[in-house]
C-alpha cells in the first residue's frame, strides 16, 4: 500500500530534463528542435496543473458560490455562471464579477503559462491569487 | 533541395516561363523548400533560374481544408495585393496566378523579398534597433494607404462589420465544448459596446507583428492578406495593438515596438481619419477573444483527429491568456 514513487511530476520532471539536455542538443533540424520546445513547454503545463490544479478548483468553487448565492458542484456551478453572464444577471454587478474572474483566469494562467507578460505584470506586486 | 517534387517544379516551370521572359529561354525551378507558413496557406520558395537572370520566388497555395473564418481565395488574394500594391502599400509583387484547374489548387507565385518576419528578433536583435524607432510611423503610414484604397477597386471582397464577426465567432466558439466565463461577459460586452462606424473602408484583417517583413530599415512587406474585408479601419489599429502580438513586450502596445499615441498621431496625419481611443479600444478587446476562438479551434482541429499536431493541442493552453488579457483590458490595466 505505498504511493506512486517517483511520484508523476517527479517523472515528468525527468523527460523534460532528458529531452532538453540530450535529445534537443542532437537534434540538427531546427524545425523538430522547436517541436521539442513545445514538448517540453506542454510537459511543464502537465506538472503545473499536476501540483496546482486541485487547490485552483477548491478557489473556483468558493467564488463562484458567492457569486452566484448558492452551493453546488463545480461543473454545475460553472455552467450556471456562463447561462447567468450571458442573459446578463450580472449587469450592474460588473466590477465585482470581473475581478473574480481575473483571479480565476490568472490561476489557470499560472499551470498554462506564468511566463506571459501580463502574468508576470499583474501579480508582481500584490498577491491577486 | 533540387531533386524530389517534381510535378511541382514542372508546373512552376510551365506557368512561369512566359511570365518571366519573353524570348522563350530556359526556364529551371531551383532551391525549392516549403517554409512554415500559416494555417490557411501553404508557403513555398523557390529560385527560378533563366540564362540571363535569376528569380527568388514565392509560391503561396491555398489549403481549403481547416481555414478559419472567412478567407478570400487566392486569386482575389492576388488582385488584393497587386492593388493594394499600385496604391503605395507595401505589397509584394505578385509575378502570376495559378490558372484555375491546375492541379495545385488556388495560388499564386510572388517576388521573394529580403526581410525578418519573426517577431522576437524583430524585437530582440540588435540589426533592428533602428527598424524599430521607425516600425510605428511605417504602421500608421501602410494602414492609412490600405484604408484609402478605392473600394470600386475591390471585387467581391466580402464586407464584415463588427456584427458580422461577432456572429461568426460566436457560433464557432458554441461549436467547441469549453465555455469561458470571461468569453460569455465579452460577447455579450462587445454586442453592447459596438461603435458607430460610418467610414467603412478595407480592412487587412491580419495587420500584426509576425506578418510584416522587415529590413534594418523597418517595413519591407506587408505579408498575409487573406483576411481582407471591407469594414471598421480601426479593427486593423485594434488588432495591431493586441498583447499576444507584443511578444512579451506590454509596455509597448503597438506590436511590442511602439506606443499608442505615436500610431494614432501618424496614423491621422497620414489618413486624414479621427481615431477615437475607445473606438480602438473595442477593436482591441475583439481581437483578443478572436485570438481566444482561434486557439480553441486549433485545439479543436487537433482533438477532432483531422489535423492532429503538438503545435495545435499546446495552443488550446493559450485561452487563460486571452481571457487575462480581455479581463485587464476591460478594466483598465491593460498599457
Amino acid at each position: 500500500m505505498t504511493d506512486s514513487y517517483p511520484g508523476a511530476t517527479d517523472l515528468l520532471k525527468a523527460v523534460s530534463e532528458c529531452l532538453q539536455s540530450e535529445i534537443v542538443p542532437a537534434l540538427d533540424d531546427r524545425a523538430l528542435q522547436f517541436k521539442m520546445k513545445i514538448a517540453v513547454n506542454v510537459l511543464a503545463i502537465v506538472e503545473r496543473e499536476i501540483s496546482r490544479k486541485p487547490e485552483s478548483n477548491d478557489r473556483d468553487k468558493e467564488q463562484l458560490e458567492t457569486l452566484l448565492g448558492e452551493a453546488g458542484e463545480l461543473s454545475q456551478l460553472r455552467e450556471k455562471l456562463n447561462d447567468k453572464i450571458a442573459e446578463g444577471a450580472f449587469d450592474g454587478r460588473d466590477e465585482e464579477l470581473l475581478a473574480s474572474l481575473q483571479a480565476a483566469s490568472l490561476r489557470q494562467l499560472a499551470i498554462d503559462n506564468p511566463n506571459y507578460s501580463t502574468y508576470q505584470s499583474l501579480t508582481k506586486d500584490t498577491r491577486v491569487l | 533541395m533540387t531533386e524530389g517534387h517534381k510535378p511541382l517544379r514542372d508546373l512552376l516551370t510551365e506557368l512561369l516561363a512566359p511570365a518571366l521572359s519573353s524570348t522563350g529561354e530556359r526556364l529551371a525551378i531551383t532551391q525549392l523548400q516549403r517554409l512554415t507558413g500559416g494555417a490557411a496557406a501553404q508557403t513555398w520558395a523557390f529560385v527560378a533560374e533563366l540564362e540571363s537572370e535569376s528569380h527568388a520566388l514565392i509560391l503561396r497555395l491555398g489549403q481549403d481544408q481547416q481555414q478559419f473564418g472567412a478567407a478570400l481565395s487566392k486569386r482575389q488574394e492576388a488582385q488584393l495585393i497587386t492593388a493594394a500594391r499600385h496604391h503605395g502599400v507595401l505589397a509584394p509583387e505578385v509575378v502570376v496566378s495559378l490558372p484555375e484547374d491546375n492541379p495545385l489548387g488556388e495560388g499564386f507565385v510572388m517576388r521573394r523579398l529580403a526581410g525578418e518576419a519573426l517577431p522576437q528578433r524583430i524585437l530582440r536583435d540588435d540589426r533592428y534597433a533602428r527598424a524599430r524607432e521607425n516600425l510605428t510611423g511605417q504602421c500608421a503610414d501602410n494602414l492609412a494607404a490600405i484604408h484609402s484604397i478605392p473600394q470600386a477597386r475591390l471585387d467581391n471582397i466580402p464586407a464584415m462589420d463588427a456584427d458580422t464577426q461577432l456572429e461568426f465567432y460566436r457560433s464557432a466558439y458554441l461549436g467547441y465544448p469549453l465555455r469561458s466565463a470571461v468569453f460569455e461577459y465579452a460577447f455579450r460586452w462587445l454586442r453592447q459596446h459596438r461603435p458607430d462606424t460610418r467610414d467603412e473602408a478595407l480592412v487587412h484583417g491580419d495587420f500584426r507583428n509576425g506578418n510584416l517583413l522587415v529590413d534594418e530599415l523597418g517595413i519591407s512587406a506587408v505579408l498575409d492578406w487573406e483576411l481582407a474585408h471591407i469594414g471598421d479601419p480601426m479593427e486593423d489599429l485594434g488588432w495591431l495593438c493586441v498583447n499576444s502580438w507584443r511578444f512579451g513586450r506590454r509596455d509597448k502596445p503597438v506590436g511590442g515596438f511602439g506606443q499608442r499615441d505615436d500610431l494614432y498621431r501618424a496614423y491621422e496625419r497620414a489618413s486624414g481619419r479621427v481615431v477615437k481611443a475607445d473606438h480602438v479600444h473595442y477593436w482591441e478587446v475583439f481581437g483578443t477573444l478572436k485570438w481566444g476562438v482561434i486557439c480553441l479551434y486549433q485545439a479543436h482541429v487537433h482533438l477532432s483527429g483531422s489535423e492532429p499536431s503538438l503545435e495545435r493541442a499546446a495552443i488550446g493552453r493559450r485561452v487563460s491568456e486571452c481571457e487575462v488579457d480581455v479581463l485587464s483590458l476591460l478594466r483598465g490595466q491593460q498599457p
